[in-house]
């Protein structure tokens, strides 16, 4: 019985026609592993898990950030009581309350920071492996120009951003933040200019990153996409040319290896969809959480506090407001990249 | 990046000196007059000096290698679906030629020889096995018509 068992497996293997063409997604990122389905019917489902799942894990850190907004709004009060009670000592209270600020905030929006650094790493390290895999399937499938393009252009545009973030960005948003302490501190129109200066080039570098990238991504999926349709067309017509037999089996090895590649193709896209989401909803959702309570915080300031602190309160929602920006620049890239593999060619 | 970085905090760095200094010598006077105009002065110098410097044939080859890499992994995806595509042409091939056999009652073994062009044909065929006259025969227009293999590029074994 053992014997006849081993048998049939044996031969059951050996029936199965074995495939060269395989193209798998990489596995999730650590930093995406604890939301990440195990399992999933549909793309909508796992979606659905994910954003539940990070949710549920959002309350500590929400705590947290009621917990700082609201020593903010002691400190204003403090301040502003302070400052009636003495007019002659504005300048020293004025200095004193924004080195308070500063270093209620510095801590927490340092560590924001490391964690915005971290996912746009995990993100760029995972778009590494996914998009070989996507780019590869993509030209199994006939797609050779798009998924060369699509992929040259995804890995420049995402070299040139995740350096920009690490390397330009997130350093010039802390001169962004000293400079507002500073600002705070002194009222000094030359550090005003040099804050809107500063902030105008961390808006400025990002948006045309983005711009260029999705309109190069648009113009090439429709350039490429046209001419690898008109290839796989000459294609079929110069297989018609072949005897019938020969023809035949060509044109259904064409379609097995156009269904099979596409089917791969669309899992891996589907499970990377998954992974970007599972790496950066966490992080994303407690830096979004952080930005409106501080946008809050601020708008409260501006009712009971002076100027001076609503103005650095708000510096510190824009601070944050920039970190949520660029690391959801670097996930809508990636996204944006996937979504052009899985449609494929025109 | 580097270097755009050290730039942008030379820019910085250079007002906040500017700032400072004008600070100390307060907002009237001769010595303020020329204290603004030195200032000035130095931060035209710290915004252009790095500019001339700027050699953008330094990006050209930069963009280029990413699409090289590009170009390198859809090869690969282009040689997998090949290698399938042979593959799967080669599995058919056979197993329609025994098909037609095992219909003439015949009992071979076939190995088919697919080419490297694309798309890829069948160009060569090993036949084994004992096999009548007739059924060779038939065999024979039948894998020249059917799958354009010529007689030389038949080659019948009679031991299986």
């Amino acid at each position: 019985m053992r014997k006849l068992l081993i048998f049939i497996i044996l031969v059951s293997i050996l029936t199965v026609p074995v495939s060269a063409m395989e193209f798998t997604a990489p596995a999730v990122p650590d930093g995406g592993k604890e939301v990440m389905p195990e399992q999933y019917e549909t793309f909508g489902e796992g979606l659905w898990y994910i954003i539940r799942t990070a949710l549920g894990a959002l309350q500590p850190s929400f705590r947290t950030a009621c917990g700082v907004c609201l020593s903010l709004i002691a400190v204003t009060i403090l301040i502003t009581v302070v400052k009636g009670l003495s007019d002659s000592q504005t300048q020293v209270i004025r200095f004193v309350g924004a080195i308070m600020i500063g270093c209620l905030l510095l801590q927490q929006t340092d560590t924001f920071f490391h964690m915005g650094r971290e996912v746009i790493t995990q993100i760029s390290n995972y778009g590494k492996l996914l998009l070989p895999v996507m780019a590869a399937s993509l030209a199994a499938q006939g797609g050779v120009s798009s998924a060369a393009g699509i992929y040259g252009g995804t890995l420049l545009f995402d070299t040139v951003l995740t350096s920009a973030v690490t390397g330009l960005l997130i350093p010039l948003v802390y001169v962004y933040i000293a400079l507002s302490i500073a600002n705070a501190a002194f009222d000094n129109e030359a550090l005003k200019e040099l804050k809107t200066f500063v902030k105008w080039i961390s808006s400025w570098v990002l948006k045309i990153i983005l711009y260029v990238f999705t309109g190069y991504i648009s113009i090439t999926g429709v350039v490429s996409g046209t001419a690898d349709a008109s290839a796989i067309k000459a294609a079929k017509i110069a297989i018609s040319s072949f005897v019938p037999m020969v023809g035949s089996i060509i044109s259904d090895a064409s379609e097995s290896i156009l269904v099979s590649a596409g089917l791969m193709k669309n899992a891996a896209g589907i499970y990377g969809l998954l992974s970007v989401a599972a790496v950066a909803i966490g992080p994303f959702l407690k830096i979004g959480i952080q930005y409106v309570l501080l946008k809050a915080t601020a708008a409260v300031s501006g009712v009971i506090g002076g100027k001076e602190e609503t103005e650095l309160v708000k510096d510190f929602s824009v601070a944050m407001g920039y970190l949520l920006a660029m690391t959801g620049a670097v996930c809508i890239m990636l996204l944006i990249s996937i979504v052009c593999f899985m449609k494929g060619v025109a | 990046m580097e270097e755009i970085r050290a730039y942008i905090l030379s820019v910085v760095a250079a007002a906040i000196i500017c700032g400072s200094i004008r600070m100390l010598f307060g907002k009237k006077g001769g010595i303020t007059a020329l204290i603004t105009a030195l200032c000035g002065i130095f931060m035209t110098f710290a915004l252009i000096s790095p500019l001339r410097q700027l050699d953008f044939s330094v990006y050209g080859d930069y963009f280029s290698g990413f699409m090289e890499e590009a170009q390198a992994v859809v090869k690969e995806g282009e040689i997998a679906a090949l290698q399938e595509q042979r593959a799967f042409i080669k599995r058919e091939t056979e197993t329609y030629i025994l098909d037609k056999a095992v219909s003439l009652g015949a009992d071979i073994s076939v190995a088919v020889t697919v080419s490297e062009t694309t798309p890829p044909t069948p160009i060569e065929i090993t036949v084994k096995g004992a096999v009548s006259p007739y059924v060779k025969t038939v065999l024979k227009d039948y894998l020249k018509e059917q799958f354009g293999i010529p007689e030389e590029a038949q080659k019948w074994i009679e031991n299986k």
